[in-house]
């Protein structure tokens, strides 16, 4: 497909889809016989050895025809599938076990699948991932041409019924991927999104397997034809694929993912070899073939067995307990004599090019090495990119001089098998965007001993760059960026979790344009002119716990008195004056200093306050002191003595203590008018009775001037009444007046008293301090008033949450930097620096908290003089 | 490494006669002088070619010859391994979705790989298109036919093989006289040449061109298409374009001074007092990047000049030491 655009670090790989049936809907005439099925389950599943176990053959060599040795027949799960290993992957194979195998005719065989998904509505597809069997044995021919293809079929093709497209007659509803020569990885077919159920795989052109013959072919009621050693026949094995939903995503981690493509010993190995131990009866497949892998025949107790040290368990991990003692694989090459080399053809399988840095190497320890090899060897390893024209084919191991030109040097690294046990990195001179590279190990010296490796890695860049490529001219338009994060646009004195987001150009001349920079997000915004899509966000407090504790420790001294002065050296008396200022309530400042009033002298005076201010009621109280008198005929009996006028009076002294209070506020009090008790004789009241002693009690009248007629009718009234007269006064708590004349009760009486007058009192305190002095010790700790206080706030948005990605509230930035940078194509006939880049320094970019794309717009344009 | 352009300089940047010489009337008949040769891996960047002519009496060439006075002839390889004169040839290209759709298929189909239209083989079983006639206005004169496909000729040479054929008609375009069909490429393989001189002219008012191919093996194809209605496996994907290069007379053959003088960016003529002009100079208008085997050519008519100087105005390119292969 045209590339518009180079998407180093993005995905489309989503969740794996559930897959509820299979079933075979079509297949070549060819195959009507042939078994052709497909089987559901884990990759470790025990059901899928007993197909593995049909595509290795036995060999022509040794005592016998050796077997593959436990472990062989064998296809773990690669460590980088995309898809952990307790989720069920679909197997599909097939083996045209009574056919022979003939390039020709290769496109004849073909079998479609229909693929159904559990789901119950149309799941939005990405497309579909598979990987082919790293491990299956292989020709290799000198023009390119690797005949098993790890068990894949050469051209592929999904077909779908999307829901949207029903009905339309020019809806794209097909996908083909097709290629001469797949890699042993994961394959994304990216045809996606779409939305539908049910996939269409149709797999054609089969490569040629080195099938173990089938004693019982199941569909057939003919006797299995008897095969000849060594015979090819068409088939392919397919052992995990998976329908993967469409969801944007980023990869940003150090190890890339690879597949081998072809791996060959130059010159090639005369034994030990797939080539030399099984042999096909068209020996073209065969002639120059130098397989890489060393297939190592031991004597068994029954059938001799045969063990593979295999490329591809360098790049996809070994198979288990294929070495003696139940060791796992590495790859061992036969014995090479100086400047024998091993090329090996990689490709990075990511869904998307990452940007490569260089790779890392590892060597099997010694204990773990044929006992015959040793790791005392060196190796020189020169990395190429392969960036060929349409056509061309990276495994052509007799490329012409054209086509060497399109082979790009990305780095040469000398080492020892001893210096790889713990691993060596070969740093490429500059990031690579190739998808294929070759590899060429060439031994150093004269010891004739094996390449051995565990583990070869492709290792993405740090930086995201875009460099030259050899068969494209490119013209790099602009750089896209694209931060994700929920809470991105929080605060903008960052970006993400805080890093520096940098674009730098090269141009060839060594001198680098550092397009633009960033450290924040504001200056990302700014600079530019990137959309900001914000979730409009406030505070929220989620949880608070509070507690407080607090101790103390320390000495105070206080001190006051009218002598003291301030002392301090940082006293400054213009700020803080030694004298109090003036009060209030006077002009008049106290000339006091530092000391406190109110005196451990004190007085209380309580005064109630009765009939002393009235003369009225003095008057009254003398009258009825005379009616006792006149009723006792005693004229020194006092019923109340009475108080002088002025008398108590609280006043004296204190003048200083009230602080120059005036009198009038001290002394000022209302009148109290006193209380009259009265108590009357209900029935016996007579009006003449009330008047009287009304007249007698409230004008003043001298009772012993009451004419003796009238007071013998009150006499009277009061014997008849029983009833009590009394007027009195009292000094006690109730300030009051009365006066009571008794004769008994001589009938049932009752009796109402009624209080007249008010009530006061004044109380007046003073304290005055001449000196005081206080020296405290204040120590401890006291769970009581132990206080702790906590808060624990949490951000929420609760405003305008509607920027939405993937099913979460994030704030998006995104935005474009102009380039408009030509690249010429490194394999062109005039030009061709490679020192001319576009790198976006972006490490730490990519956190938890913010996922960040980078790509670039492109135009690609292949080169045609290539004549 | 970065090396800058320099100017072409010294006796490199004029013409040369056959002998050598930079007078390219001191020779006899034909009178024609070449560029020396480039070579690979630099690039000729030409501006202009200042002329240097004299002659007893310029005037009278002014007016229109019936043989040109001067003509350039370019050599430029404008298709891979077709070397022909640019300006000297029109290019009609049958390609796109549109042509290819109006034709026939057999066992083919035309798909957008890698942005383009192209024909797609289905396997098994030969595969072939046949265009639809195109009818031009006038009979055109086709001097050199190229066409391009979607793979390199880096590839396998036996991913396939093919044949193109190309069907004329002559006369009005309402009157169309069959003639003999023109083979432009017999059974050849995916590494041969794909360009062709015709050993002469096919003069044609009409064309119909007839393609088919077996293809052996697959290549990279990686599209989202159409669902199609035949069941077969895609092959190789093959034509993208077929050139037509009409002949047509170059804007640079000048049958005066005139002509020359309209074309160039600069023209004077110098006469001694009050005589004939009897020298001229023009900087003729001549943009083109020649490399390789690529050339200039002018010739003269003889006897129309006493001298004639022809000299590159031009910088050379030339590529960095390569060292990362």
């Amino acid at each position: 497909m045209q590339k518009t655009a180079y998407y180093p670090i993005r995905t489309t790989v989503g969740a794996r889809l559930s897959i509820s049936s299979v079933k075979v809907v079509g297949r070549s005439k060819n195959l009507r016989n042939e078994e052709i099925s497909s089987l559901y389950a884990d990759p470790a599943a025990q059901a899928r050895q007993q197909v593995y176990r049909r595509y290795w053959p036995e060999l022509s060599v040794g005592r016998g025809q050796p077997v593959p040795a436990q472990g062989v027949a064998d296809s773990p799960l690669p460590f980088d599938a995309p898809f952990p290993a307790r989720q069920r992957a679909l197997m599909l194979y097939g083996l045209a076990t009574s056919a022979a195998f003939s390039s020709d005719r290769a496109e004849d065989y073909w079998v479609e699948y229909e693929i159904t998904l559990a789901a119950e509505n149309p799941p939005l597809i990405g497309g579909v991932v598979l990987a082919g069997c790293p491990y299956l044995p292989y020709f290799s021919t000198p023009a390119g041409n690797q005949i098993g293809n790890f068990g894949l079929p050469r051209e592929i093709r999904v077909s779908w019924a999307d829901a949207h497209d029903d009905g339309f007659l020019d809806a794209e509803q097909s996908f083909t991927q097709q290629m001469p020569n797949w890699h042993s990885g994961f394959h994304f077919l990216s045809f996606g999104p779409v939305r539908a159920r049910t996939l269409r795989l149709r797999l054609s052109t089969f490569p040629a397997m080195l099938a173990q013959p089938d004693q019982n072919p199941p569909n057939s009621n003919q006797p299995a034809p008897k095969r000849r050693e060594g015979t090819l026949v068409p088939g392919f094995l397919i052992p995990f694929l998976y329908v993967f939903e469409h969801r944007e995503s980023v990869v940003y981690r150090p190890q890339v993912s690879a597949g081998l493509c072809a791996a060959w010993q130059s010159p090639p190995a005369r034994a030990d070899t797939y080539a030399s131990a099984f042999p096909p009866p068209d020996q073209s497949y065969v002639s120059g073939s130098a397989p890489a892998d060393r297939v190592a025949v031991q004597a068994g107790l029954g059938q001799d067995q045969y063990r593979v040290y295999s490329a591809a368990s360098a790049i996809h991990g070994p198979r288990a307990q294929t070495m003696d003692g139940g060791g796992t694989e590495f790859f061992c090459s036969n014995p090479l004599a100086e400047d024998n080399t091993i090329t090996m053809v990689l490709a990075q399988t990511r869904q998307n090019e990452a940007c490569i840095a260089g790779l890392r190497l590892r060597a099997p320890k010694p204990a773990e090495m044929p006992p015959e090899f040793d790791a005392v060897r060196d190796f020189e390893l020169t990395v190429y990119e392969t960036d060929l024209p349409q056509g061309a084919e990276p495994l052509d191991r007799t490329p012409s001089v054209e086509q060497n030109a399109y082979r790009v040097r990305l780095g040469t690294l000398r080492f020892s098998l001893t210096q790889a046990i713990t691993g060596v990195n070969c740093r490429f001179l500059r990031a690579s965007n190739a998808r294929t590279f070759t590899l060429v190990f060439r031994a150093i010296g004269r010891k004739r001993t094996p390449l051995m490796l565990r583990a070869i890695e492709l290792v993405q860049s740090a930086q995201i760059s875009l460099a030259p490529k050899a068969s494209k001219r490119l013209v790099v338009h602009q750089l896209n960026f694209r931060l994700i994060g929920a809470d991105l646009a929080a605060e903008f004195d960052r970006i993400g979790s805080g890093t520096i987001f940098e674009v730098v150009r090269q141009s060839g001349t060594g001198r680098k344009d550092i397009l633009f920079h960033a450290e924040s997000l504001l200056e990302l915004v700014e600079k530019t002119g990137a959309k900001l899509y914000r979730n409009s966000r406030t505070w929220e407090v989620g949880e608070e716990t509070a507690r407080t504790e607090s101790r103390n420790r320390g000495w105070q001294r206080r001190e006051s008195g009218r002598e003291l002065r301030w002392s301090h050296r940082d006293h400054s008396p213009d700020l803080v004056p030694s004298a109090p200022s003036k009060p209030r309530w006077s002009d008049n400042p106290t000339n006091q200093t530092f000391r406190s009033f109110g005196n451990q002298e004190m007085r209380t005076h309580t005064e109630q306050l009765g009939y002393q201010n009235d003369s009225s009621v003095r008057t009254a109280l003398g009258r009825i002191n005379d009616l006792v008198a006149a009723a006792t005929g005693d004229d020194d009996d006092r019923f109340i003595t009475r108080s002088s006028s002025g008398a108590d009076r609280l006043f004296t002294g204190f003048s200083m203590a009230w602080h120059g209070l005036p009198d009038a506020r001290r002394d000022t009090i209302r009148t109290i008018r006193g209380t009259y008790n009265m108590n009357l004789p209900p029935h016996a009241l007579g009006v003449q009775y009330l008047r009287r002693l009304d007249k007698m009690l409230t004008n003043g009248t001298d009772p012993s001037a009451t004419p003796e007629v009238e007071f013998n009718r009150m006499l009277a009234a009061g014997i008849l009444s029983g009833a009590s007269f009394s007027v009195g006064a009292s000094v006690a708590f109730i300030a009051g007046v009365n006066a009571s004349l008794s004769f008994g009760q001589q009938l049932p009486a009752a009796s109402q008293i009624v209080q007249i007058g008010d009530t006061g009192t004044i109380q007046h305190q003073a304290t005055n301090a001449n000196y005081q002095y206080a020296q405290t010790l204040n120590e401890g700790f006291d769970d009581n008033t132990q206080v702790r206080r906590v808060l624990e706030r949490k951000r929420n948005r609760i405003a305008s949450p509607d920027i939405v990605w993937q099913g979460d509230y994030v704030d998006i930035v995104t935005g474009r930097i102009a380039l408009a940078l030509p690249m010429e194509a490194l394999g062109g006939r005039m030009h061709g620096s490679p020192d001319v880049s576009v790198v976006a320094r972006c490490i730490g970019l990519n956190s938890e908290c913010v996922q960040a794309d980078i790509w670039f717009d492109v135009s690609e344009e292949e080169v045609r003089d290539d004549y | 490494m970065i090396t800058d352009r320099f100017p072409l300089t010294g006796g490199a940047a004029y013409l040369v006669a056959p002998g050598g010489g930079i007078d390219l009337v001191a020779v006899a008949a034909p009178q024609v002088g070449a560029s020396s040769p480039i070579g690979e891996y630099r690039v000729l960047d030409i501006d202009s070619i200042d002329l240097m002519f004299e002659a007893a009496d310029l005037m009278p060439s002014f007016a229109r010859q019936a043989a040109p006075l001067i003509e350039v002839r370019t050599r430029k390889e404008l298709f891979p391994q077709l070397v022909t004169d640019p300006f000297a040839r029109r290019v009609h290209t049958i390609g796109g979705m549109d042509d290819f759709r109006r034709g026939a298929f057999v066992h083919c189909r035309a798909m957008d790989i890698d942005g383009k239209p192209t024909l797609v083989a289905e396997s098994p079983g030969p595969a072939s298109w046949t265009s639809p006639m195109f009818v031009f206005e006038n009979p055109m004169p086709i001097a050199d036919i190229a066409w391009e496909f979607a793979t390199s000729r880096l590839g396998p040479a036996n991913a396939f093989r093919y044949t193109v054929a190309l069907e004329i008609w002559n006369g009005a375009p309402d009157a169309l006289v069959a003639q003999p069909p023109v083979t432009i490429a017999n059974n050849l393989d995916a590494a041969a040449v794909r360009a062709l001189r015709l050993p002469q002219d096919a003069v044609a008012t009409a064309i119909r061109v007839k393609f088919s191919a077996t293809v052996a093996r697959e290549a990279l194809i990686v599209e989202r298409h159409l669902v199609e209605t035949t069941d077969g496996t895609l092959g190789v994907p093959l034509l993208q374009a077929l050139h037509l290069l009409e002949r047509r007379e170059s804007p640079l053959r000048f049958h005066s001074l005139h002509e020359l003088n309209v074309r160039s960016k600069e023209f004077a003529l110098y006469g001694a007092g009050d005589g004939a002009l009897t020298t001229g100079i023009a900087r003729l208008d001549f943009r083109a990047a020649l490399t390789g085997a690529d050339a200039i050519e002018i010739e003269i008519l003889p006897g129309a000049f006493r001298r004639f100087e022809a000299r590159l105005s031009a910088s050379i390119i030339e590529r960095a030491p390569v060292t990362h292969r």
